[in-house]
């Protein structure tokens, strides 16, 4: 929780996610070029090592990219994915440093060395990316090229996707540049979620890049299929579980006169668990602990996740996305934390449970 | 997510689910059957200021040029300027080949008086503008070739003797 923020908070957890995380890129990165190497020898073709570099550092953070955004809705429809979640962050930075070598490849930038009338040192796994390898010609400046030379905007077959790749990994960046607790903190969740939701429109882009771009050379069906497939699995996941969501959203609670709302039996409230209903414009989530029940707001302060799917533990409620903890009596996080979300009046009027407006404006312990 | 997120998440994803397999799947559709020129051959046109090659004009000499068992039917064109296509019935079996003129011998010394023409990587019809100097040449008895360049090892992989023309004639 957000007791003061430091650089980064290491936990033995989120070492084991980066360490998969790392060793799953890692390997696919080594199985495509080695496969790419095997084949090339078995059909005694010349391989073009730094096509193939850009190739496998591409499709790795499209691949990655698809199973980040999967994570989300996968959690909203099955609570096992929630442990996916915690450090989905990381996941989305990954994405885009492979995006940045598959641009830029493992290459140092040729200043200071050229001052020193020095070139600049090569890494052993060193490989141009696509801005050089494709725009380093002649004499214009890649970058210059890369914007110029192709302004065929109103063909599918020569469409400058290149420019598509450019927005989705700018959208990346910011991702990325963001995505620190210390920009969430500052710019507050509501805005900080705002800004994150571009990630849709990098997402556009890098799809029109690889359908505009190496779809257009690369005429395998199964490459074509698999691409497609990645495509409506995620538009799927994200439609089902939006919809599910709407479920609730689209039927809030009306409040009768006395400013109180009837929920239904507390029976119907499962024990430790909690039913989430949409009320006066935003979601609640009423918590049934034996013969008690709370009410408290669904949004979690850190990043509006939902409170009601969380477990209680000791009398808080944890959330499930990372597991930021609050009282269910008071709302507020135990100390030294300082979070704390608003929490309803309830009542049990002859076995039904009612919650009332408005509600408690949060307060810290 | 709070309430409002959450139903501009969904109005999102809901233009993106018509938007993206429209685009996904027209873009399959209307691929041709032999791949585009890669986008390394635009670059190439545009760093050589030989871009914007339409081949318009009149035949001067169209020909065959085997290479690496496959074919490549060439034209060239004379309109405002002096063009050559050429179209590989498939991608050459080589790693970004380069197409050259050379006025000289096809040796790799020749190799760096030679004209960068473009890429002639991927098949397909390629297009490229030539020089002027090449248009003086091909009117001469030494027209000059078209050399196929490996860029991994500056390699010159095949040649092609061009033949000299009159103005106002056509050869084949």
């Amino acid at each position: 929780m957000s007791h003061g923020y430091v650089a980064v908070q290491w936990t033995r957890r989120k070492l084991i996610y980066d360490g998969v995380l790392l060793a799953g890129v890692s390997a696919y990165l080594l199985l495509f070029m080695g496969i790419s190497h095997w084949w090339a020898a078995a059909a005694n073709v010349p391989l073009e090592t730094d096509g193939e570099a850009i190739r496998a550092y591409g499709s790795a953070a499209y691949i990655l990219l698809h199973l980040t955004l999967s994570i989300g809705p996968l959690a909203r429809l099955n609570p096992l994915f929630h442990t996916l979640l915690f450090n989905r962050r990381h996941m989305g930075v990954m994405v885009f440093l492979l995006g940045f070598l598959h641009v830029n490849g493992w290459h140092l930038p040729k200043e200071p060395w050229s001052w020193l009338g020095q070139r600049a040192p090569q890494f052993p796994w060193s490989f141009h990316g696509a801005l050089n390898w494709y725009n380093d010609f002649g004499n214009r400046e890649p970058l210059v090229s890369l914007f110029t030379s192709n302004g065929h905007f109103n063909d599918f077959a020569l469409f400058p996707f290149e420019l598509l790749g450019v927005i989705g990994l700018a959208v990346l960046f910011a991702m990325a540049a963001t995505s620190h607790d210390f920009w969430l903190t500052n710019l507050t969740a509501p805005v900080w979620k705002a800004i994150h939701m571009a990630v849709y429109v990098g997402y556009a882009a890098l799809v029109g890049h690889v359908f505009l771009g190496a779809l257009q050379t690369n005429q395998s069906p199964w490459l074509a299929a698999l691409v497609l497939a990645g495509l409506l699995w995620l538009l799927a996941i994200h439609l089902i579980s939006g919809w599910r969501e709407w479920a609730i959203d689209g039927h809030p609670l009306q409040v009768d006169s006395s400013g109180w709302v009837d929920l239904g039996p507390m029976d119907a409230i499962p024990d430790g668990r909690a039913k989430v209903v949409a009320l006066a414009g935003e979601r609640v989530a009423v918590f049934r602990q034996g013969s008690e029940v709370f009410a408290l707001s669904n949004v979690c302060q850190h990043q509006n996740g939902p409170l009601g799917e969380g477990r209680v533990v000791d009398g808080c409620v944890v959330c499930p996305w990372h597991g930021y903890e609050y009282r269910l009596e008071t709302g507020a996080s135990p100390p030294p934390f300082s979070e704390c979300v608003p929490t309803f009046p309830v009542e049990l009027h002859q076995g039904r449970v009612r919650i009332g407006l408005p509600p408690r404006p949060p307060k810290q312990a | 997510m709070i309430s409002s997120r959450r139903q501009t998440h969904r109005w999102l994803m809901t233009a993106l689910a018509v938007l993206l397999p429209w685009l996904a799947v027209s873009a399959l559709l209307q691929r041709p059957e032999i791949p585009p020129v890669t986008s390394t051959a635009a670059p190439l046109f545009a760093r050589s200021d030989l871009g914007a090659a339409e081949g318009e004009g009149d035949l001067l000499v169209a020909f065959d040029w085997p290479v690496q068992g496959t074919r490549l039917k060439g034209q060239l064109v004379l309109g405002e300027t002096l063009q050559l296509s050429l179209i590989a019935e498939q991608p050459l079996n080589l790693a970004d080949p380069l197409l050259y003129w050379s006025s000289t011998a096809g040796t790799t010394e020749s190799l760096a008086q030679a004209q960068l023409l473009g890429s002639l990587a991927g098949a397909g019809t390629h297009r490229y503008r030539l020089p002027v100097v090449a248009l003086r040449a091909l009117r001469s008895p030494q027209p000059g070739l078209l050399l196929l360049v490996s860029p991994l090892d500056q390699r010159i992989v095949a040649s092609w003797e061009l033949p000299p023309f009159s103005v106002g004639g056509k050869r084949s």
